[in-house]
């Protein structure tokens, strides 16, 4: 039981504290980046600590100094309680989602602490260890039951701030997230549908050739998913409740470590959703070709590249960092590419638009499963 | 069967934790220097107009109504959706594969539910529920 907990422990510090927050501390830096490269100037380079400046990748951590230093300013207007917990509240569940993701394949570690496949079931069950925080049946309801809790991060520092612009910007972004969970539960149903399953290791391990992976298979789905996940953690062209200098959102009255709190949590939420879209539509952890045992063809050539099931699992873990750093980059592009919508376009597109295409999508699915299923 | 949630807790308490130490933090560092302007709820720099205890406008509690009915029904799909694949077969279905005729069965149970689900949604888009002026 102790071996069990401390296990889990040492998995919740690597897979969300070292790469969940170490990633959205980068993405802040990489957005900054990449928002002065679109405007041709050079964006945040200049950090340093001596000499070492590393392109300015050293911006996050002076970045969080001086918020952490800054005045601990509490309204004496707002609701003192809840202007504290709300941003606990808004990060809480941005981080707890992380507990469903797999990261790698189970691998079974025998008595000498070799590395082994789990090849037919054979591994016994003390043996068998995921790369998962906690693999539940219930997996993505649970991911999406927490996600939805975040919407009360975002009403309570809206309403306890006690300020006009706050608590319209609180409504705002909680009709846009109610509305666009709608659509987000929809549009993953093609998923459940197409893998019968609700626990996303055993989707990503029906996902070994590239044919099988939900992009391919859920086309329409993906673009839905991917929209209304944008707009879930309310990035850009969605970001009505928090647009940074020109609308004034909820959190207007936080200032401080208490506002760098909103802003770890939104960055979470985009390493979140690089995750979850990467276990669900590009095949989480499966690095194409490779089998458990090494490379039997490689992107279309008849190779024989045996290899141990260590490395196996390393390349493994690198194909599914890589592919959340892609997903990553490419939530951040689409901020200086796509301008905003108004707020009512925005409750159009979400009621109008894109929950009648995920319906229709769950239908197509069911329909097309039923027609190659009467073929054979 | 439960042990397998246990991970949760341990991530409960570590993000707890770290939520926790933030907010000490916020407390502990930062100075605290108040003055009579900056005590003055934010609005552009002007003196508050009015409270903001007001009346919001109706339709976000329309789309809070309606967010509960649509995903609640989105959640009713979520059995159905898992076990398509053998509702839609004849026989068993083994590592994924129907083994057995194929049955409309599946798609028949769900479409009489879908179709009281659009006719929701059609009649709330015909009120003019989902419009914002």
């Amino acid at each position: 039981m102790l071996t069990f907990i401390i296990a889990t422990a040492i998995k919740v510090v690597f897979f969300v504290v070292l790469f969940g927050l170490t990633l959205s501390a980068i993405l802040t830096w990489m957005e900054r980046r990449q928002s002065a490269m679109m405007q041709d100037r050079l964006g945040p380079v200049r950090a340093n600590i001596g000499k070492v400046r590393l392109w300015g990748l050293l911006h996050p951590l002076a970045d969080a100094l001086k918020l952490v230093v800054k005045e601990d300013f509490r309204p004496p207007h707002a609701y003192r309680a809840l202007y504290v917990l709300a941003p606990m509240l808004a990060l809480l569940p941005a981080l707890l989602v992380f507990a469903v993701i797999p990261f790698g394949p189970p691998v079974c570690i025998d008595q000498l602490g070799a590395a082994l496949a789990d090849v037919g079931g054979m591994c016994k069950p003390d043996q068998l260890h995921y790369l998962q925080i906690a693999n539940l049946d219930i997996g993505l309801l649970f991911v999406f039951g927490i996600a939805s809790l975040g919407v009360y991060g975002a009403v309570l520092a809206g309403w306890s701030s006690n300020n006009n612009y706050a608590l319209l910007g609180g409504l705002r972004a909680a009709a846009q997230m109610l509305s666009y969970e709608v659509t987000m539960g929809m549009a993953v149903m093609g998923i459940f549908l197409v893998y019968g399953s609700l626990e996303p290791m055993s989707i990503v391990e029906q996902q070994s050739t590239m044919l099988d992976w939900g992009i391919v298979k859920q086309p329409l789905g993906f673009i839905l998913f991917f929209f209304a996940a944008i707009a879930e953690t309310k990035r850009a062209p969605f970001d009505i409740p928090e647009g940074e200098s020109e609308i004034v959102g909820y959190f207007v009255e936080y200032s401080g470590t208490r506002f760098m709190v909103f802003y770890l949590g939104e960055f979470i939420e985009i390493v979140f959703v690089g995750t979850l879209i990467t276990t669900l539509y590009l095949g989480g952890w499966q690095f194409p070709g490779l089998a458990s045992d090494g490379f039997h063809s490689f992107f279309g050539f008849n190779v024989n590249w045996l290899m141990p099931h260590w490395a196996v699992v390393a390349l493994q873990m690198g194909a599914f960092v890589t592919k959340v750093f892609i997903v990553c980059f490419f939530q951040l592009a689409i901020r200086w590419t796509l301008p905003r919508l108004r707020y009512d376009q925005l409750m159009a597109l979400g009621w109008k638009g894109l929950l009648p295409a995920s319906i229709f999508n769950v239908v197509l699915t069911a329909a097309v499963m039923l027609a190659l299923q009467s073929v054979k | 069967m439960l042990t397998s949630y246990l991970p949760l807790l341990v991530l409960l308490i570590v993000a707890v934790g770290l939520v926790g130490v933030f907010t000490i933090l916020a407390s502990l560092l930062g100075p605290s220097r108040p003055t009579p302007e900056k005590d003055i709820p934010y609005e552009s720099g002007l003196d508050p107009a009015s409270s903001p205890k007001i009346h919001f406008n109706m339709q976000f509690y329309r789309i809070a109504l309606l967010f509960l009915v649509f995903d609640i029904e989105a959640a009713f799909f979520y059995p159905w959706a898992v076990l398509y694949r053998d509702l839609s077969c004849k026989g068993q279905v083994i590592g994924g594969a129907c083994h057995g005729g194929a049955t409309a069965f599946g798609i028949l149970v769900m479409a009489v539910f879908l179709t009281i689900l659009i006719l929701a949604l059609t009649y709330v888009w015909r009120k003019r529920a989902l419009e914002w002026d």
